[in-house]
C-alpha cells in the first residue's frame, strides 16, 4: 500500500507546509523495503547463509572433495570417519564426504527446480481460474483434477524407460506432476480474496485485471503459498529418494541424498553403519529447515501489515 | 478280593488315562512356530501348486510331491513315491506309491490322484507353469500331444496300474525323470474333480479349504496377514509336534527381521550381509547353504563386439572377482568357471581357466580385438539388493580401467524381461540362473531340446554347444552324464560365453528357542526334506 | 450452490473417462507385461507357455479393444479379476481400502487434532522458544524419509521399549479385541501422523499470522473483545481456509495409502497394493485402483471447494 502523500512527493508536486509524511517511504521503493525487512529477519538471513554454503560446496564439489565420488576402494570399504575419509566410506569404499557434496547437486537441483516449475505452473493456472471464475475456472480446475489423479509411479516407470536418465528428466517429471496442489491452493485463495472490498473497489475503479491479480491479490496469497513451497522442496527431495528405491532415480554411480538414504533400508546399514546415511539425512533436514525459514522471512518481508 | 476291585479299577483307569495322555503328547505340545517363510528369493506368498516358481517351502507343509530333494538338495528323497524304476532306455518309468497315506479329510491317497494331478498340471486350459520349471511337458508323454491340443481327455502315457502303482510312458527316453517330479504335487481328485481347469488359476480353494497329504492342515487363513496350520494327525511320518505352524507375510525383509528381533516370529530369510552381522548373536541360529543359483554377466551377442571371444575373456580378466567376493559378499560366495551350480559339474581345475585378475592381459586382448573404448554399454539387472548393486558398481570401475564403459541400471522384473526376451534394450546383463540336473538349456537352444540354428536368447546359435547339450540330455548313464556336463562346463569356460561370477550362499535366521528346526536355501524353496513334523518350540 | 454442485458432478464423469483412457495408455506404454512378471529370471518359461498365458489374459488383442472390454465390464459393475492371482479386483480393493482408511484416517486425525492447535499456539507466540522448539521437532518429522522414520520408530518403540507390536494388524493366535486392534494401529498411525502434524502446524501458523494483523482484528481489539474471543471467533475462522485446502490434499491419501509405512509395519493397504500392481503389470487391478483413486480425488476436491463456501461466506461460485 503506498502512501498517497509520498506519491505526490515523488512526482515533484509541491508539498504543503505542515503535512506529515513518512521519510522512509519517500526514500524507498516497495522492493527496497521488502528486501530490507527480509534482511532484518535474522533466522531467514541465517538460513540463506547456510543454504548458500551448502550450494557453494555443491558447486565446487570437485574442488572440495578429497577422492572422486565414484572411486571404489575395496580395501577401505565400510570404514567409519577417519582423517583419510572424513565421513567414512560406503560398502565399496567410496568416500562419503565426496558423495554427500556431489549428492547435494542432484538433490538441490531436484528440490528447488522441480518446485520452481510446479509453483509457476500452479500459480498461473490457479490465479486465472480463481480470478475469472465461470468456464475458465471449470476447464482449468478440471484439467488440474485430471493431472492430480495421475498415477505417478506408472508415469515415472514409463518415462524412465523412454527418456534419458538424467537429473533434469527427474526434475521435469516431478515438477509436471506436482503442480496441481499449488493450483488448488492459489485457486482457493483467489476465490476468497477477490470478494474483498479493496478488490471490488479496484475493479470498480477500472484498474486492469492483470494489475489487480499481480499487485493486489497475489501478495496476499503469499503466506500459505510459501508454506506449500517449502514443503514441496522437501517432498521433491524425498520423492527422488523413493524413485531410487524403485530403480528410477539418477543412475549409479551418481550420488544423491535420496539414493544414499535409500541404503538405510538395509537393517545392517541403518543400525551398524550409521555414517553412511546420517550425513545425507542431516543435509536433507538442514536444507528443508533453511528453505522453511527463508520462506518465513519472505512472508514476513512481503506482508505489508507487519511492523518489524 | 472284592475290596481290591475298586482300587484296581482306579489304577487301571489312571494307567490307561496316562497312556492316552502320552499319546496325545506325540501330536502337539510343541508350541506355536511363526515364521516368515515367504520372505526372500525362495518365497512367493500365496502361490498355488504348479504355479510355484518359488514358495515351495510352505506348499510342502500342506501338499506332498512324488519325490523331493533331500535335506541339502544333493539328491532325491522319496515322498509319496517310495521307489521307482525305469526300463532299459528310460522311456518307461514305474513308480510305487506309499501305502496308507491319507488326505487331510481322511480319504486314502491312490494312484488315481497322481494321474489326476499331472493331467491337471498339463491341462491346456489350466495354463500352469509346471512345464517350465520341471522341464517336463505333456508332449513328452505318449498321447500327451493330443492332450495338450485339447483332442484327448487324458494322457495315455500316464497309466494307473493299481492303487499304488503308476507307470509313465514317454515318446523319447527321459533318463532324469525323477528330478522333474520334485515339483509334482499330488492333489486330491475327490476334492478337485469338479473344478473346471479354466478356473485353476482363480479358485481360492488352495487357501481357504486346502486338502493335502502334508504334515500340516488348514487352520486359519487371513488374507495378506498370515496363514495358520495345525498338525495333521494322520501324517505318514508321524504327527507333528507343533501345536500350530504359522506363515506371516511381510512386504519387506527388514520388517521381518525387526519382527524376529521383537520376538514375534522365530524364523526369516536374511540377506547375506545382515545374516553375517547376526552370526555372533547368541539368540539366533544361522542356517545356510549354497543357493544353487549362478550369478553371471550375460552378453547380448547380437552386438558384434561381444561375438569376439577375446573381448569376453578380457571382461573376465578385467574384474577382480576374488576381491569383490571377499569385500562385498563377505566371502559367502564360491567363484565358478561356468554355469554349473551343482557339485561335480566342474571338471578338474587344470582343465579350466580361472581368469585370475589381470587387467594388463585384458587390455592386451582388447587391443588385439580392435576394441573401441568410446563405446558405452548398459548393464541391466533386476536385482535391487545392496550387495548386487555394489557388485555392479565395483564391476563398472574395474571395467572402466581397461576401457570397457558400462552404466549399471537396476530395473524391475517385467521391464527386465521385456528387454531380455526380445533382445532389445540390453547390452550386458547381470543375472542369476538356477541350475538343477535338469539343465537350463533354453538360453542356448531355441524352442526345446532339438538342435536349431538361428537366433537364441543370447543372439546367435552355438551349434557345438547345442550338440553337447542334446547328447547330455539323452544320456542315460549317470556317470557319463556328469562327464558330459563337465565337458559343457569346460566349453563355456574356455569360450567365456558369459562372465561367470559365483554361486552365493543364502542364509536363514532362526530364534534359538527352536528345536529340531531345519531350513535350507533350496531354489524356489525346494521342496526338500525338512522334516517339519519334528519341529518344536522350546521355552 | 446446488446448481454448481450438480454441474461439478456432471463434469466429473467425462473427466473420469479421460483419466481412465490416459491411465490405460500409460500402463500399456510401460515396458513389460504380467507374463514378463511371471517369468522368474532364475527359472525359465518356454515361449509356448508365455504365448498361452498372454492369450489367457487377453494380451494378444489390440489395445483399444482391451480398453473397451474393460470399460464395458466396469459399466456393468464388474471391475474384473487380477492377472496375478485371479482374485476379483473389487474384493481386493475393498479389503485393502478398509485397512488403509483406518491407518491414514487415524494419522490424519492425529495430525489435525495435534497439529492445528499447535499451529494456533505457535502463531500466538511467534519467535518464542516454544515456537522454535516445536518447529524444529516437527521438521524432523517431515524431512526424514518415511521408511527411515518407520524403521526407527519400530526399532525404538516396538523392539527396544517393547511398547507396541512389531508390525502387523492383529495377533496370530486369537481374534483381537478393540483395544488390541488399537494397540496395533497406534504406532504406524502415529509415525505417519508426524508428517501431518508438521504440515498442519505450519499452515495454521502461517495463516494465523496473516489474519492476526488484519483490520477487522484490530477493530475487534479496539471494540474491547477479549484476546480469546478474538482468537477463536475471528482469527481462526478466517485462517482456516488454506488449512482446509491442505487437509483436502491429504484426504486422497485415505485411498492412495502410504506405501513405505505400510511396508515397514506390515499393514497391507492400498499403497503396497498399488506397488504390487505396478510390479506385476496387473492391468485390471491398476485400472480398478486408478478408477477408485480418481473418483475419490474428484469427490474430495468437490467437497473441499464446497467447504470453502461454508467457511468463507463471501465466496461465490457462479
Amino acid at each position: 500500500m503506498t502512501n498517497t502523500l509520498s506519491d505526490k512527493a515523488d512526482r515533484g508536486a509541491p508539498m504543503l507546509p505542515g503535512t506529515v509524511h513518512r521519510i522512509e517511504s519517500a526514500a524507498e521503493s516497495p522492493t527496497r523495503r521488502t528486501i530490507n525487512r527480509f534482511l532484518r529477519h535474522r533466522l531467514a538471513l541465517g538460513a540463506v547463509f547456510v543454504l548458500a554454503t551448502i550450494a557453494l560446496f555443491a558447486l565446487f564439489a570437485p574442488v572440495v572433495e578429497r577422492y572422486p565420488y565414484e572411486e571404489i576402494d575395496l580395501r577401505a570399504r565400510a570404514t567409519g570417519p577417519t582423517m583419510e575419509h572424513w565421513f567414512g566410506t560406503d560398502r565399496v569404499g567410496r568416500d562419503i564426504w565426496s558423495r554427500t557434496i556431489h549428492g547435494a547437486r542432484v538433490s538441490l537441483i531436484v528440490g528447488i527446480m522441480a518446485t520452481a516449475i510446479s509453483t509457476t505452473i500452479g500459480l498461473v493456472f490457479g490465479a486465472l481460474a480463481g480470478y475469472y471464475g465461470g468456464w475458465v475456472d471449470m476447464v482449468i480446475m478440471r484439467f488440474t483434477d485430471v493431472v492430480m489423479t495421475f498415477p505417478s509411479i506408472v508415469i515415472m516407470l514409463t518415462l524412465a524407460a523412454m527418456l534419458p536418465r538424467t537429473v533434469w528428466t527427474i526434475v521435469f517429471i516431478i515438477g509436471l506432476l506436482s503442480w496441481p496442489k499449488f493450483a488448488r491452493l492459489v485457486h482457493g485463495q483467489f476465490l476468497s480474496l477477490r470478494e474483498q472490498e479493496y478488490v471490488v473497489a479496484a475493479r470498480t475503479l477500472g484498474i486492469p485485471n492483470r494489475r489487480i491479480i499481480f499487485v493486489h491479490i497475489l501478495p496476499n496469497v503469499f503466506a500459505p503459498l510459501v508454506a506449500l513451497v517449502t514443503f514441496s522442496v522437501g517432498e521433491a527431495i524425498l520423492i527422488e529418494a523413493g524413485l531410487s528405491f524403485l530403480g528410477l532415480g539418477v543412475p549409479p554411480p551418481t550420488p544423491s541424498w535420496g539414493n544414499m538414504l535409500e541404503a538405510a533400508r538395509n537393517l545392517e546399514i541403518l543400525r551398524d553403519l550409521p555414517w553412511m546415511w546420517i550425513p545425507p539425512a542431516i543435509m536433507t533436514v538442514l536444507t528443508i529447515l533453511c528453505v522453511n525459514f527463508i520462506g518465513d522471512g519472505m512472508r514476513d518481508a512481503i506482508d505489508p501489515r507487519l511492523v518489524l | 478280593m472284592k475290596k481290591y476291585i475298586a482300587p484296581l479299577i482306579l489304577v487301571l483307569l489312571v494307567v490307561s488315562l496316562s497312556f492316552s495322555a502320552l499319546e496325545a503328547q506325540d501330536a502337539g505340545g510343541g508350541g506355536t512356530l511363526v515364521g516368515a517363510f515367504d520372505v526372500g528369493p525362495g518365497g512367493a506368498p500365496l502361490i498355488r501348486p504348479f504355479m510355484d516358481t518359488a514358495g515351495r517351502t510352505w506348499l510342502s507343509k500342506i501338499w506332498t510331491p512324488l519325490v523331493s530333494w533331500n535335506a541339502d538338495a544333493t539328491g532325491i528323497e522319496p515322498q509319496l513315491a517310495t521307489s521307482w524304476e525305469a526300463n532299459e532306455d528310460a522311456s518307461s518309468w514305474t513308480f510305487h506309491l506309499r501305502e496308507g497315506v491319507l488326505w487331510h479329510d481322511g480319504e486314502a491317497m491312490t494312484a488315481d490322484d497322481v494321474k489326476f494331478s499331472l493331467e491337471l498340471a498339463f491341462h491346456p486350459e489350466a495354463a500352469t507353469q509346471y512345464s517350465s520349471f520341471s522341464q517336463l511337458s505333456a508332449a513328452q508323454f505318449v498321447g500327451g500331444e493330443a492332450y495338450a491340443a485339447g483332442e484327448a481327455d487324458a494322457i495315455e502315457g500316464i497309466v494307473v496300474v493299481d492303487d499304488l502303482t503308476v507307470q509313465m510312458d514317454f515318446v523319447n527316453p527321459n533318463p532324469r525323470l525323477p528330478f522333474s517330479l520334485i515339483f509334482a504335487w499330488v492333489l486330491p481328485q475327490h476334492a478337485l474333480a469338479d473344478l473346471a481347469p479354466a478356473d485353476y488359476q482363480t479358485t481360492d480353494w488352495f487357501y481357504t479349504s486346502p486338502i493335502g497329504t502334508g504334515p500340516f492342515m488348514q487352520d486359519e487363513f487371513v488374507q495378506d496377514q498370515f496363514w495358520a496350520l495345525v498338525p495333521n494327525p494322520n501324517y505318514w511320518n508321524g504327527a507333528p509336534k507343533l501345536d500350530r505352524l504359522i506363515n506371516r507375510y511381510f512386504a519387506d525383509e527388514t520388517a521381518a527381521l525387526l519382527a524376529l528381533e521383537g520376538g514375534e516370529i522365530q524364523f526369516t530369510y536374511a540377506s547375506a550381509d545382515v545374516a553375517l552381522r547376526m552370526q555372533d548373536d547368541p539368540n539366533v541360529v544361522l542356517y545356510s547353504g549354497p543357493s544353487g543359483v549362478t550369478n553371471y554377466f550375460i552378453f547380448n551377442q547380437r552386438i558384434p563386439a561381444f561375438q569376439d571371444v577375446r573381448v569376453r575373456q578380457a571382461f573376465l580378466y578385467a574384474i577382480d572377482r576374488q576381491a569383490i567376493a571377499e569385500a562385498i559378499m563377505g566371502g559367502t560366495v564360491e567363484l565358478v568357471p561356468c554355469i554349473a551350480a551343482l557339485p561335480g559339474m566342474h571338471p578338474a581345475a587344470d582343465q579350466l581357466n580361472d581368469y585370475a585378475y589381470d587387467p594388463d592381459k585384458a587390455r592386451e586382448l582388447l587391443a588385439e580385438a580392435g576394441w573401441d573404448a568410446s563405446q558405452e554399454f548398459e548393464l541391466v539387472t533386476y536385482y535391487n539388493n545392496q550387495q548386487s548393486l555394489d557388485t555392479m558398481a565395483a564391476a563398472q570401475q574395474y571395467l572402466a580401467e581397461v576401457g570397457i564403459n558400462v552404466t549399471p541400471l537396476a530395473v524391475d522384473v517385467p521391464t527386465y524381461n521385456s528387454y531380455f526376451y526380445t533382445g532389445e534394450g540390453w547390452d550386458i546383463s547381470y543375472r542369476g540362473v538356477g541350475a538343477t540336473l535338469v539343465y537350463p538349456w533354453q538360453f542356448y537352444i531355441e524352442g526345446g531340446f532339438e538342435v536349431t540354428s538361428g537366433e537364441t536368447l543370447m543372439g546367435p546359435a552355438f551349434p557345438e554347444l547345442e550338440e553337447m547339450m542334446v547328447a547330455a540330455q539323452a544320456e542315460t548313464d549317470p556317470d557319463r552324464f556328469i562327464e558330459q556336463l563337465q565337458g559343457i562346463c569346460q566349453y563355456q569356460n574356455e569360450q567365456a560365453l558369459e562372465g561367470y561370477m559365483w554361486t552365493a550362499t543364502r542364509f536363514g535366521v532362526a530364534a534359538n528357542t527352536l528345536q529340531d528346526f531345519y531350513w535350507f536355501p533350496a531354489q524356489g524353496g525346494g521342496p526338500y526334506a525338512d522334516h517339519a513334523e519334528l519341529w518344536s518350540v522350546g521355552s | 450452490m446446488f446448481k454448481y454442485l450438480i454441474r461439478r458432478l456432471l463434469f466429473s464423469l467425462p473427466v473420469l473417462l479421460a483419466i481412465t483412457i490416459i491411465v490405460f495408455a500409460l500402463v500399456e506404454l510401460a515396458p513389460g507385461d504380467v507374463v514378463d512378471y511371471f517369468r522368474s529370471p532364475e527359472t525359465q518359461m518356454t515361449e509356448e507357455s508365455a504365448a498361452q498365458l498372454r492369450a489367457r489374459f487377453g494380451l494378444d488383442q489390440p489395445v483399444p479393444v482391451r480398453y473397451l472390454n474393460w470399460l464395458g465390464s466396469v459399466l456393468q459393475g464388474d471391475l474384473g479379476y487380477r492377472f496375478v492371482d485371479g482374485r476379483p479386483v473389487a474384493q481386493v480393493i475393498g479389503q485393502r481400502l478398509g485397512a488403509t482408511t483406518l491407518l491414514v484416517g487415524s494419522a490424519l486425525v492425529i495430525g489435525i487434532v495435534i497439529g492445528v492447535p499447535l499451529g494456533v499456539f505457535t502463531s500466538l507466540r511467534q519467535y518464542s522458544s516454544w515456537d522454535f522448539f516445536l518447529t524444529g521437532v516437527s521438521f524432523l518429522g517431515i524431512s526424514m524419509p518415511a521408511f527411515i522414520a518407520g524403521i526407527f520408530g519400530l526399532y525404538v518403540f516396538a523392539i527396544k521399549l517393547n511398547l507396541f507390536p512389531t508390525g502387523g494388524m492383529r495377533p496370530v493366535d486369537h481374534a483381537p479385541s478393540l483395544f488390541e486392534s488399537l494397540h496395533y494401529l497406534a504406532l504406524p498411525a502415529f509415525i505417519l501422523g508426524l508428517q501431518h502434524i508438521a504440515q498442519y502446524m505450519r499452515y495454521t501458523r502461517f495463516s494465523m499470522l496473516e489474519v492476526i494483523r488484519s483490520d477487522y482484528v484490530t477493530t475487534a481489539r479496539a471494540k474491547g473483545l477479549t484476546e480469546q474471543a478474538i482468537t477463536w471467533r475471528h482469527v481462526v475462522r478466517n485462517a482456516i481456509l488454506p488449512v482446509v485446502t491442505v487437509i483436502g490434499f491429504s484426504i486422497p491419501g485415505l485411498v492412495v495409502g502410504a506405501v513405505f509405512t505400510e511396508t515397514i509395519f506390515s499393514w497391507p493397504g492400498m499403497g503396497t497394493l498399488y506397488l504390487d500392481a505396478v510390479r506385476g503389470r496387473d492391468v485390471p487391478l491398476l485400472m480398478g485402483m486408478n478408477l477408485v483413486i480418481a473418483a475419490a480425488v474428484l469427490l474430495v476436491n468437490i467437497a473441499t471447494d464446497l467447504a470453502y463456501a461454508v467457511v468463507d461466506p463471501r465466496i461465490r461460485y457462479d
